[in-house]
């Protein structure tokens, strides 16, 4: 009898502490006076000048709240932890976050496969994955209340470029030359998909490794194909040294690049090469020179950071504004729960930069699902059409 | 001081010296047992890394410490080792099964990139190891209907261990059988014929042949058996990080295993635990550092590679014998005290001779 | 004429492999070290002359041979404070401080605010120019650098030959003893082998910078190189030159007339079926281990 007590007070007390435990992690995170976000970015990898820039327009937003007073009374602190673009790294930095700084939600975090390796960390403990730095499917499907994604698949992104391209060029014969890796394979899938739906096929596809500095016979295949529009699935650098190959040999075509590639380093490295490129573009850039409230906040960081503001510093900034804004309509029972229900009571427009708006509801958990495309013009980006959709 | 009196050939091999051994390894075995309900999930998880870069570590030991031969392509073994076993476990193979499977795999492989061993030595042989390392990264990368290709391989839990190996404390029991029970097959091999036969090689090639040891037979032995470590490792790696792609099995990799070994103390069992402790705990410590140093420099980028390759430097200056050699030299001390000789440690330099003849 | 073109294209990436495998080999001839951080060595290399260029505002020539100056002393101190200290011990001790400099270099490099983590590129006054024969295009910048291959590997290959310090440098590598007895002053010889091999570090780093741009992953094109060294033979300065045209035109060739992939693992390829073949490279001297 006694046994049978106090078995069933054991395994009562079990589930009473599991569910307890469960509760608490909803609120880990949130003081009277705090709330703790994290943020894993690539500090020491090959994407640390992007990480640099998203961590600072991060930083620069949630300083702003504060500055105000934080979020219903709360001062936001962002603990920012380094995964060097690696999976490994990148779930040992969640599980700092996660168990040892204890934070509410991680913001932005940037990487495709260190963004999956880290999920499962993140969903045992009930915290957000808030508008990581990276457009795969995974962070917003299935759909979860512990996830939301502000980044448009790099396959979406291509299909709606290239589509709009091809038409506006009537091209004919369209190539490809992609980086030979999960980014470039997406962006070659979302444009083989493109092609597709108009009937098309790639009269030439070619690839490089991620450092290569050679375009050379890539190039020279492209060209000889014939091709009137290139999809390029490359970064910045690679960017340039393709268009300056193309240039040298006299080739050209309609250059279509994607998102990484929309940087001002872009057309100042590539000196006159690089007149005329087209790439996926959400916002308008961010010049310190631009009008409006752009303008504004490019000077403002500028003056700050002493740095050209790119993208991902813009990207940094509306991921931390839609955390400050929802977390303020979720008031002072801030909780996973309630975060996720107030940015479904969306939607949020942007209020700096002209991108889209976020619409979040309980089935879909990507804010939208638009692109935009910009080109090179006098050295400058111009944003020439936006919001594509499928 | 200890004096151990032998009166047996066999107490010379003794895996367990004396009863020190026993009080300490024990202790050790049982603070590893208790892990779970002492520390920390965070703790945990990292101590789970330890076990699995330990076992690689074990392996590019015996490679490197043991039998002289540089490889820098071990990162291979540890990919061809993930995605068999990712592969096996998404077609439902049980656990063992796959595990066998991944274990031979890279061990068949260790065999083909020991080929060019038998030809070769010191530069030539790592720069070998590198292009082979290439090449199979490569393969995993364009053999895309079976390893995903570059777009990544999920992996899911393991199967056929009575379902619960899933959670974590389950995991690291898995991970910790799997690390001693590899470390004590290391510590056996390392006292039989066929070690010995590796540590002939490392110390004179020409001496070995001379002595009857079938020197290719036991490059490639060596080769394979590290190995099957490796991949071994890897087919935990796989379930413990849960997403595979083919730029996890770079150069880089094969760079920080060769740190690992090289921290850790070349030519030791001790080493690959030791050094696999390094590598996981550094990041982190650094990640705790950062707080104490002034903005500028912890939020700066870079900051771990630079820490990393000063205490590469730091080590090759001041202890070459790793961080096992540094405690073989505490224990000495407190061991010899108060006779210990500095003399003991110093270091031996040889005038260096060309290995090129004209 | 396509061929041609692509050959050139070869050829032209092949020199640039070259220059920085004259590195690896000046240093594996007198030290019989391999120095796994060349590669970082031509990368900072190159931030200093952007430095001499941004701050200074010096023209491009003045460029380079202020880099080559800043890097010869550079090299000189990094053997100073690096590998005298390991003078003795087994080779693998080396390898690993180099290993070791090349992370804390891009570390270092990274780490330096608002400049280390971006990409920049250097003017050169022949950038952009190309020259054209017959249908055929080549870029002016990579026309330097075959230039100055040639021309470093042929003094380099002079110096080592003919003159006492290459020749005493010789006798370094042979035998450390020996060459002490004979009164030659060994240490000092590798500090001016490092010097040496930081200056064409140097000259790669900024000859480069107009085609590759100028960041901190930049020294891993080290990882190219050292099948450049190894296929020509790595105690062999025009073997350095030539191993990296082979590879520079099979990668090329392989780029264009082979399927998607084989560009990347041609390098390994290549290698591999040299050490299969000649294990101490095309113009490699035999090795043999004494007892």
């Amino acid at each position: 009898m006694i046994i049978k007590k106090t078995l069933v007070a054991a395994i009562a007390g079990l589930a009473v502490s599991t569910t307890s435990g469960a509760a608490l992690a909803q609120t880990q995170g949130v003081a009277p006076n705090e709330i703790v976000v994290g943020t894993i970015q690539d500090l020491s990898g090959p994407l640390a000048g992007a990480s640099k820039h998203i961590r600072d327009g991060l930083q620069m937003r949630l300083d702003e709240a504060n500055d105000q007073g934080g979020v219903a009374g709360r001062k936001v602190r962002l603990v920012v932890e380094d995964n060097g673009y690696d999976p490994r790294k990148a779930a040992l930095a969640a599980q700092k976050l996660v168990n040892g700084d204890k934070v509410f939600a991680v913001l932005g975090h940037i990487g495709t496969i260190t963004n999956l390796a880290a999920l499962p960390v993140l969903q045992e403990r009930g915290v957000i994955n808030f508008m990581p730095a990276s457009g795969a499917r995974q962070l917003f499907e299935p759909a979860d209340k512990l996830k939301a994604a502000w980044l448009v698949p790099y396959y979406d992104e291509m299909f709606m470029a290239l589509k709009w391209l091809a038409k506006d060029k009537g091209a004919k014969k369209v190539g490809i030359l992609y980086q030979d890796d999960e980014f470039g394979l997406e962006n070659q899938r979302g444009a083989e998909a493109a092609l597709k739906a108009m009937g098309m096929t790639f009269a030439e596809s070619t690839t490089y490794k991620r450092g290569a500095t050679d375009f050379s016979s890539q190039v020279a295949k492209l060209k000889a194909a014939g091709c009137d529009v290139v999809v390029l699935g490359t970064v910045v650098r690679e960017s340039v040294g393709v268009l300056v190959e193309a240039q040298k040999i006299g080739f050209k075509p309609a250059f279509l690049a994607p998102l990484p590639a929309y940087h001002h380093l872009l057309p100042m490295l590539s000196k006159g090469a690089a007149e005329g490129l087209y790439a996926v573009a959400s916002v308008d850039y961010p010049y310190v020179d631009a009008p409006g409230t752009a303008g504004d906040w490019a000077k403002r960081y500028k003056s700050r950071f002493s740095d050209d503001p790119s993208t991902f510093a813009a990207l940094g900034y509306t991921v931390a504004d839609l955390f400050i804004r929802a977390a303020e309509k979720a008031g002072s029972g801030l909780t996973a729960d309630s975060l996720s229900r107030a940015l479904e009571s969306g939607p949020y427009a942007d209020r700096t930069f002209g991108g889209p708006e976020c619409r979040i509801t309980p089935t879909n958990r990507l804010c939208n699902k638009t692109a935009g495309v910009a080109q090179v013009q006098n050295g400058k980006w111009v944003r020439v059409v936006s919001k594509l959709t499928d | 001081m200890r004096f151990l009196y032998k009166t047996d050939y066999d107490q010379d091999i003794r895996l367990v010296r004396h009863s020190g051994y026993a009080f300490w390894y024990g202790l050790l075995l049982a603070l590893l047992i208790a892990l779970p309900w002492v520390v920390s999930d965070y703790l945990l998880d990292q101590a789970i890394f330890i076990g699995i870069y330990a076992i690689a570590g074990l392996g590019l030991m015996l490679v490197v410490g043991y039998t002289g031969l540089v490889s820098l392509g071990h990162a291979a073994f540890l990919g061809i080792g993930a995605y068999t076993e990712a592969i096996l476990t998404a077609r439902g193979w049980p656990f063992p099964l796959s595990v066998s499977a991944a274990v031979l795999a890279a061990a068949s492989a260790g065999v083909i990139v020991g080929l060019p061993a038998l030809r070769v030595r010191g530069i030539y042989l790592a720069i070998a190891t590198i292009a082979l390392g290439t090449i199979v990264e490569e393969i995993l990368a364009r053999w895309e209907s079976v390893t995903g290709g570059n777009a990544g391989l999920s992996v899911s839990t393991p199967r056929g261990l009575f379902g619960f190996i899933g959670a974590a404390p389950g995991f690291y029991y898995l991970t910790l059988a799997i690390a001693i029970s590899s470390t004590l097959v290391v510590l056996n091999l390392l006292r039989s014929p066929t070690g010995r036969a590796f540590v002939a090689v490392r110390d004179s090639e020409t001496s070995a042949r001379s002595l009857g040891i079938h020197v290719a037979r036991t490059k490639t032995t060596a080769f394979a058996l590290s190995a099957a470590l490796t991949g071994l490792a890897g087919a935990l790696y796989a379930h413990k990080i849960r997403f595979l792609s083919p730029d996890q099995f770079t150069v880089l990799q094969s760079v920080e295993l060769l740190m690992l070994v090289f921290v850790g103390g070349v030519g030791s069992v001790h080493g690959a635990v030791l050094g696999a402790v390094f590598l996981i705990a550094l990041p982190q410590m650094i990640a705790i550092a950062k707080d104490f140093l002034p903005p500028a420099i912890g939020g700066a980028a870079g900051l771990q590679s630079a820490v990393f390759g000063a205490l590469i430097v730091g080590f090759v200056l001041f202890e070459p014998l790793g961080l096992y050699g540094r405690w073989v030299k505490i224990r000495h001390y407190l061991e010899m005290f108060p006779f210990y000789r500095r003399g003991t440690y110093r270091r031996v330099r040889v005038f260096q001779r060309t290995e090129r003849n004209r | 004429m396509q061929f041609v073109q692509i050959v050139i294209g070869g050829i032209s990436q092949g020199f640039v492999y070259g220059l920085v495998a004259l590195g690896f080999v000046l240093i594996y001839k007198a030290t019989e070290a391999v120095n796994f951080a060349q590669g970082e060595l031509m990368m900072l290399g190159a931030f200093c002359g952007l430095a001499l260029a941004t701050w200074a505002g010096l023209p491009y020539w003045a460029v380079l041979l202020g880099s080559v100056a800043i890097l010869a002393a550079f090299g000189f101190a990094t053997e100073f404070v690096l590998l005298r200290p390991v003078f003795g011990e087994p080779s693998f001790s080396a390898i690993m401080v180099t290993i070791g400099l090349g992370f804390l270099a891009r570390g270092l490099v990274t780490m330096i605010p608002g400049f280390g983590t971006d990409s920049h590129s250097l003017d050169a006054p022949f950038k952009g120019q190309v020259i054209e024969a017959g249908g055929l295009v080549i870029g002016m910048e990579h026309v330097v650098i075959i230039g100055a291959g040639l021309l470093l590997s042929a003094t380099l290959y002079g110096l080592f030959r003919f003159t006492r310090i290459g020749i005493a440098m010789q006798a370094v590598s042979q035998n450390q003893l020996a060459a002490w007895y004979v009164g030659i002053p060994v240490r000092r010889l590798n500090g001016l082998v490092w010097a040496l091999s930081a200056a064409v570090a140097a000259v790669a780093g900024v000859l480069l910078a107009p085609i590759a741009f100028i960041h901190a992953n930049m020294g891993f094109i080290g990882l190219k190189a050292f099948p450049a060294a190894v296929i020509g033979g790595f105690d062999s300065l025009p073997g350095a030159i030539a191993g990296g045209l082979i590879l520079g035109v099979i990668e090329a060739l392989a780029g264009f007339y082979l399927p998607e992939g084989f560009k990347d693992v041609a390098a390994s390829v290549v290698v591999l079926v040299v050490l299969a073949v000649r294990p101490h490279g095309l113009f490699g001297q035999a090795s043999r281990k004494r007892v």
